[in-house]
């Protein structure tokens, strides 16, 4: 049977696209492109179909991870890739809910917790349309992921970012198209938009580090509760808890302004490498030395946590982060102890050993969580 | 059009219309019992929606709106084929009022996890003949240009080209599902009348 005519369009349509992206293409080509664009609407839809769906699979660059360049796996293999041999708990998505419900709610379970949260998609990019001509910028959309536990989460609007996630317990890299890196830490979700003006990312919720590539044109700027975080080309972190953002700088500069644009305006603050600040609705502390304090603030990254004496309710709220079995201090006397030390950060029981032969604690494990009394 | 207007349609097209091509799909599915001339019917329909919706570009349907015009268009153009092919049964008029029913209550579009969605584009490679495969990797996932991929194959532009239009094609099944029999993302939802393709 012969190809159907909408057949044939597609099949059309496909060929311009793998010639206008393959590398080299002249003016005289995108006139004669522009031609066929135009000559019928039947063609239109069908090259914003074969985009679309370019841009749906840049996921599947996560089929390389750990393969190296040039070596192609043979067929059935992709159980071999590092992305499945990461153990994390996986985020079990949920239905959609349909278009009618206007604030298009995704809701994401937490298989382990049980823990339920919506979050409700923003308004879609607009300002980057859809320019046909794949540019370096344009494709900022199409987020490389790396190898492992982030996954990649596929909402309803195509256009409407990308959302990276780690559950509790979750460390990881991420590469954005513009050759930043992103690492993740635990319970953590961001949001990219690369739009014509600048490099959008939204912390949700949780603690990155960015290492940001250079791209004077389009500042990378960092949205967590009411601040925006202003960087060129830097390596800094940022860790919201609801409305406290903590943001630790450890090469370069960034710029911290507010986001509300109804406010005044006020006066921005620059971080330079070494800095801690911390924000509380829009108070402000900066430590401008913390050199010290940036190491043990980051020592997420390598799977710690650091104390240093710090109160043991403190101490457990942070572990708590990074482990669904919650730990639970049912003595308030308890609280204000002081502890020091490095553990790894998911690796609560010689937390809890430490705790019962140095301090008077009895250590209560459960199936649920584990309690803390004293002795 | 002016190119702004332009752009804006294109945009409005592929986040409030293309979303919705599995559910579409499958509905062409169970209602048109030529299963091969379900693309060009979406085709149509996909003209004629981006046509009546860009009558006013600065007034583009909402996301609602969208969906539902497309269903419209497509119980319009059905009935429109159905007259012309002088198709004379009752139950095909009666299959189109039921399945106004099943459209209008909107089905959840379940979202694969990813480890799911990389397993259907892993799968599709798979299937490809070795060449598509390997073009379609070299291009995906190692982001090479054709020059460098002609290269490393050996192969002619035009070859590749061949390659890599397979490939392309089987990715675009893989995003835009849509219902194959047996597809387990199916939504197996009333009934079919036991007409199957």
């Amino acid at each position: 049977m012969g190809a159907t005519d909408s057949e044939a369009v597609e099949e059309a349509a496909v060929r311009w696209f793998i010639r206008r992206e393959g590398g080299a293409w002249t003016d005289a080509q995108e006139a004669e492109f522009n031609v066929w664009l135009d000559g019928a609407t039947a063609h239109r839809v069908a090259y914003l179909r074969v985009e679309t769906a370019w841009q749906q699979s840049a996921r599947m660059k996560a089929l390389g991870a750990g393969v190296p360049s040039g070596v192609i796996p043979p067929p059935g293999e992709w159980g071999n890739t590092r992305f499945l041999k990461k153990t994390t708990a996986e985020l079990q998505p949920a239905p959609v809910t349909s278009p009618e419900d206007s604030t298009q709610q995704v809701k994401f379970a937490d298989v382990v917790t049980g823990h339920e949260s919506a979050r409700p998609a923003t308004s879609r990019v607009s300002s980057r349309g859809l320019g046909l001509r794949f540019n370096a910028v344009a494709a900022g959309l199409l987020v490389a992921l790396a190898a492992g536990a982030a996954l990649y989460i596929y909402t309803s609007g195509y256009f409407a970012g990308d959302r990276y996630a780690t559950a509790v317990g979750g460390l990881d890299n991420v590469r954005l198209a513009d050759g930043s890196h992103v690492t993740l830490n635990t319970d953590t979700s961001i949001r990219v938009r690369m739009t014509a003006k600048e490099r959008h990312i939204d912390l949700v919720r949780g603690e990155a580090f960015f290492e940001v590539a250079k791209d004077p044109a389009h500042p990378f700027v960092v949205y967590a509760a009411d601040q925006r975080i202003v960087a060129v080309g830097t390596k800094f972190a940022v860790r919201r808890d609801s409305e406290d953002v903590q943001i630790v700088v450890t090469e370069g500069e960034v710029r911290l302004a507010g986001a509300d644009a109804s406010e005044p305006i006020p006066v921005p603050t620059m971080l330079h490498a070494g800095a801690v600040a911390k924000t509380s609705r829009k108070e402000v502390i900066v430590n401008q030395d913390a050199a010290p304090d940036t190491q043990r603030l980051l020592s997420w990254r390598v799977g710690y946590v650091n104390f240093q004496d710090t109160t043991l309710s403190d101490a457990v709220a942070e572990f708590n982060r990074y482990n669904t079995r919650k730990i639970v201090i049912a003595d308030p006397a308890l609280a204000e102890l002081r502890i020091g030390g490095n553990f790894r950060s998911n690796n609560t029981h010689a937390f809890l050993s430490l705790l019962q032969d140095r301090f008077p604690v009895t250590v209560e494990e459960g199936e649920d969580q584990v309690v803390l009394r004293g002795r | 059009m002016a190119p702004a207007d332009r752009h804006s349609a294109d945009q409005w097209f592929v986040s409030e219309v293309l979303p919705h091509e599995a559910s579409l799909t499958r509905y062409l599915h169970r209602v048109w019992p030529d299963h091969s001339e379900v693309s060009d019917l979406r085709q149509e329909i996909y003209v004629r929606l981006y046509e009546h919706a860009t009558r006013s570009p600065r007034d583009l349907p909402t996301s609602v709106q969208a969906k539902s015009l497309m269903f419209v268009i497509a119980r319009h153009l059905m009935t429109d084929r159905r007259r012309r092919e002088r198709i004379v049964s009752i139950d095909y008029t009666q299959d189109l009022e039921d399945s106004n029913v099943l459209v209008d209550e909107i089905s959840p579009e379940h979202r694969l996890s990813a480890r799911q969605d990389l397993r259907r584009f892993s799968d599709a490679l798979d299937q490809l003949p070795a060449h598509c495969r390997t073009a379609i990797w070299l291009r995906r996932v190692e982001g090479l240009t054709t020059r460098e991929i002609t290269e490393r194959m050996q192969v002619s532009e035009g070859a590749l080209e061949g390659y890599l239009t397979r490939g392309i094609r089987a990715l675009m099944k893989v995003v835009f599902g849509g219902t194959i029999e047996g597809d387990p993302r199916e939504d197996v939802r009333g009934s079919d009348h036991g007409r199957h393709g």
